[in-house]
């Protein structure tokens, strides 16, 4: 991978420009390098050790035999399905409405509507499972109503059971779907439909035979983020889930020592792993490994012609089926008046936006309570949770460990990412699809695997409980983050732009720094407000790498949460949302300049 | 209004009398580019083929082809994009392989205009200068000059995407020629243009090259654009050159059937050689009359099956029984305002296009008639 591959001798091609350092900017394949060994060094090895640990010694293969013979742990696996496969459910029925509306949206209503959308899914999970807690608790906000206009006599239950775990999930998970479906609602021309409705098309035939098909694979890729997601929650489950609702990854966090039992933890990791692995292969079979990172399926041309001629077979039999079933059934539907239709989709964006919004709009609320109590409505208002927060040594120590380790995992997100962004866009480089799923793998290995795999490997380097270890660590998610985001704003530079500044005598280097690097100025921030949230949010990996001595925020939230359950939280939840919304403010004024330009 | 207003520059003719002070004192500054047996493959597609061109000092040379035909890769060649793999290009007699493009020193106006988004007006045109090192005052006159050579002079402190298509375009071509280069490359950049604005701005173009002096390689597809601007046309296919000529000598005498058909309206004709006579022929095209033609090449046998070209405008309509007249039938008429265009069928097949004045009397053949169609000996040219 170094520069040495491209020292071709001189005489191999006597015409060509010649080998030098000059030619390794125009093919800057070597930059994936210092992504690819940190990758090595955090990322691969670390799993190869905890493959290792899972057969490690005269285990051999009992560990796993133990994973599928002892019901607990086979029924949660099942049930994790369940469950994912629930919310992918549930996130599909609200999402694709919401994502649909948006796009019709038009002017400042869309930008509220996108920023409803987008600011919860900068809030860390923790804080917003704790929203939920408060929502759905037995003095919450939605009990209280129901006692008050006198449907229930006593505060129901609502928390603790599999409804309160699939509705907070689904919550969490659903900005991902509707960004998701979003994003492939955008890719496509709005002239189609101009020129459906032209050709005779209703408003169902619009959605069914053109909308709908070239979404089609936005819903597909967003439903299986969704499924994958969830199948490596535990926070969420942990903290609203009953007895009745472990899912798989709550075992291995449930330990405390992650090497007193031996390997089992590690196969128990090795198991959800490779679950979610074959998820994504299946998965990929139909949308390309390209829906990881949200990008479109490379158009690659049949291999042969058999296999074209399958692929239309297959769109044949689809038509086919749309033909057959869906179109009747729709022109069925549409006897019924339009009004009817847009209320049905209206109702179920509108449930999505309150989930989304309802509670963080409560945390706020609390977070001014007088009580030393989860009391809805507050007994009274007053600052009393945000002088503890402010004044408390412990909590400023927490949220200052957070901000160092966030700063510093975004600093080597960001130079990796970049530095990787570039190797692969602009180098020949044969397989970058390939390259790419490894760089973004990360983001989809459930974060309690990555965190028991770096266990061992931490403390055996002395990095345990170190800001400089669980920036690294961090950066193992935020790397792709920055790798995606740049990549898109790189591809988007126009290369006669640098071809001009070039043939007008700037060398490679002054072309980077006088235009290309402008270019990207917005795409490299936005990676980095990515990459310090992912840091800043991340509880699992800080839960297995903080050792004794270290707690960032979220820790302290979180053991906060677990036994205490007092509006310090709903405080960190404002400061939070305070901070996005002038973080995405200050972007959106950044991009309407730049737009004015 | 005011944006065509601001578009149509106004000042061609000053720039046309500095021309004349400039021409009278200075020798050329361009440069001589010599391009010999060039070839560049992506994989078994040749994109330029074994080329071999010579430009001289100061001339103005389009590369006309189809889109596919390799001329922009040609060009990108001369700029140092793109890598080659036979052959070699000399400026002024030097080698300039492995030379990278910012160390050849050009000036290139871009497709789409390629301007820095997030610089002004006089930091785009200032851009070149900067990475040369000239000193502040220096360059701030000479982008002053160049901008009021190009009518930009209260645009300097614009944004790009504050301009109009065509000042844009002006600020590119600003750009390229700031530094006076011995070389200004261009690549189509004229096709974002609409009609009106191309071609005020070809007369700049022109205009501009007289008052520089330097080598100007202009690439485009549109052969109006290549027969108003060129010294010389390097006509491209499929990678080769295949004609290189004035304007006029490829319109008149096209070397084969593709530049006649790419370069002008044409008609093409299948005819039969009758007699040879010194650098002329007789020929016969279908059953009907003969006629005379212009030829050059290899010499040619009477009862040889040659195809004549005969452009539309030298066709005319005669009155029956005129010497020399083939008899067709008319298959549309269309008024294109200046002129009428007429397509007819020959009596013995084949197709012919005429266009002439509109008819004084205003009568226009009616669709079905036969109408006699005519042309001087010397607007026949045999096609290789």
């Amino acid at each position: 991978m170094g520069p040495g591959v491209n020292m071709v001798p001189a005489a191999a091609a006597p015409l060509g420009p010649r080998r030098s350092a000059r030619v390794n900017l125009r093919n800057p394949a070597w930059l994936l390098a210092p992504a690819l060994l940190f990758f090595a060094f955090f990322y691969v090895l670390p799993l190869v050790d905890l493959l290792h640990l899972s057969v490690a010694g005269e285990a051999g293969l009992s560990y796993y035999a133990r994973v599928f013979e002892v019901p607990l742990y086979w029924e949660s696996l099942v049930r994790t399905f369940g469950i994912a496969g629930a919310v992918a459910a549930l996130c599909a029925l609200f999402g694709y409405p919401t994502a649909l509306l948006i796009h019709r949206a038009r002017g400042t209503w869309k930008l509220v509507l996108t920023a409803a959308v987008v600011l919860p899914y900068f809030i860390s999970v923790l804080i917003r499972t704790y929203s939920w807690m408060v929502l759905l608790g037995r003095n919450g906000p939605i009990n209280k109503l129901l006692v008050a206009l006198g449907i229930v006599d006593a505060p129901l239950p609502l928390i603790f059971n599999r409804a309160s775990v699939l509705i907070s999930i689904g919550a969490v998970l659903l900005p991902l779907m509707v960004l998701t479906v979003g994003s492939s609602l955008a890719r496509i021309d709005p002239l189609v439909q101009r020129a459906a409705t032209a050709n005779g098309a209703g408003p169902l035939a619009v959605f069914w035979r053109v909308l709908f098909p070239q979404t089609l694979p936005g819903l597909l890729a967003g439903v299986l983020l969704v499924f994958i997601s969830a199948l490596g929650f535990f926070i969420t489950p942990s903290l609203l889930g009953g007895p009745a609702d472990q899912m798989f990854a709550m075992h291995i966090t449930q330990q405390a020592d992650f090497l007193a039992s031996g390997g089992f933890l590690q196969s128990l990791a090795a198991v959800l792993l490779a679950v979610t692995l074959l998820v994504v292969a299946v998965a990929a079979r139909f949308l390309g490994l390209e829906f990881i990172w949200g990008g479109q399926r490379a158009s690659k041309p049949a291999r042969d012609t058999a296999q074209r001629r399958l692929a239309s077979w297959r769109r044949a039999v689809l038509d086919r089926a749309a033909d057959l079933f869906g179109w009747p059934l729709l022109r069925a539907l549409g006897g019924v008046p339009a009004w009817l239709g847009r209320l049905v989709s209206g109702s179920l964006a509108a449930v999505a936006f309150l989930t989304l919004l309802l509670p963080i709009a409560i945390a706020a609320l609390i977070s001014f309570s007088d009580s030393a109590y989860m009391r809805f409505p507050p007994p009274a208002y007053s600052l009393r949770w945000y002088e503890k927060f402010l004044s408390d040594p412990v909590w400023m120590s927490s949220l200052g460990t957070s901000v160092a380790v966030g700063l510093l995992a975004t600093v080597i997100s960001v130079v990796l990412g970049t530095a990787a962004a570039f190797g692969l866009v602009r180098s020949s480089l044969p397989g970058k699809t390939a390259w790419m799923t490894f760089l973004v793998s990360p983001l989809i290995v459930p974060g309690v695997v990555l965190g028991l795999s770096l266990y061992s490997l931490f403390l055996r380097a002395g990095l345990a409980g170190s800001i400089p270890g669980l920036a690294a660590a961090h950066a193992i998610g935020g790397i792709p983050l920055v790798l995606v985001i740049v990549a898109a704003s790189l591809q988007a530079v126009d290369t006669r732009q640098e071809q001009a500044a070039a043939v007008h005598g700037a060398s490679p280097l002054r072309v980077f720094w006088f235009v290309t690097l402008p270019a990207i100025r917005p795409g490299v921030l936005a990676a980095s407000f990515f990459a310090f949230l992912h840091s800043f949010d991340d509880l699992v990996l800080s839960m297995f790498l903080s050792g004794a001595r270290m707690t960032t925020l979220p820790l302290r939230l979180w053991g906060n949460v677990n036994y205490k359950l007092d509006p310090v939280p709903a405080v960190v939840a404002t400061f939070e949302v305070a901070l996005i919304v002038i973080g995405l403010f200050f972007a959106r004024s950044a991009w309407a300049a730049r737009q004015r330009r | 209004m005011s944006s065509i207003g601001t578009d149509i520059p106004l000042g061609a003719h000053a720039l046309r009398a500095q021309a004349a002070v400039r021409s009278a004192a200075s020798t050329s500054i361009g440069s001589r580019i010599a391009i010999r047996g060039l070839s560049r493959r992506f994989g078994r597609f040749t994109a330029v083929d074994n080329v071999d061109l010579q430009i001289e000092p100061g001339e103005f040379v389009t590369l006309l082809g189809p889109s596919g035909s390799g001329k922009t890769t040609l060009l990108g060649a001369i700029a140092g994009f793109a890598a080659v793999d036979e052959g070699d290009i000399l400026v002024d007699g030097r080698s300039v392989r492995g030379v990278p493009p910012h160390k050849r020193g050009f000036g290139m106006v871009f497709q789409h205009y390629a301007l820095f988004p997030h610089m002004t007006v006089a930091q785009n045109v200032g851009f070149p200068l900067r990475m040369a090192g000239l000193g502040r005052a220096e360059s701030t006159r000479r982008i002053g000059e160049t901008l009021e050579l190009l009518h930009l002079g209260e645009y300097a402190e614009r944004l790009p995407a504050q301009l109009s298509g065509g000042q844009q375009q002006r600020v590119a071509i600003a750009r390229a020629i700031v530094r006076r280069p011995p070389v200004v490359l261009m690549d189509e950049p004229l096709s974002a243009l609409d009609r009106r604005l191309r071609e005020a701005i070809q007369i700049e173009i022109r205009a501009l090259h007289r008052t520089l002096g330097t080598t100007i390689v202009f690439v485009t597809h549109d052969q109006g654009e290549a027969l108003a601007l060129s010294d010389r046309i390097a006509v491209l296919d499929k990678g080769r050159i295949v004609q290189v000529g004035t304007p006029g000598a490829l319109y008149r005498e096209p070397g084969n059937e593709f530049v006649a058909r790419f370069v002008g309206e044409s008609n093409v004709l299948d005819a039969r050689v009758l007699r040879v006579h010194g650098d002329g022929v007789v020929l016969q095209a279908g059953e009907g009359h003969s006629f005379e033609a212009r030829h050059a090449g290899a010499p040619l046998a009477a009862g040889q099956q040659v195809k004549v070209l005969v452009r539309p405008e030298r066709v005319a309509l005669v009155a029956p029984g005129t010497t020399a007249a083939l008899a067709a039938t008319v298959e549309s008429t269309v008024f294109l305002g200046e002129i009428l265009r007429i397509d007819a069928t020959l009596a013995g097949g084949g197709k012919v296009q005429v266009r002439c004045l509109d008819p004084r009397d205003g009568r226009l053949p009616a669709i079905g008639e036969t109408v006699h169609l005519a042309w001087q000996a010397g607007d026949a040219w045999v096609l290789a």
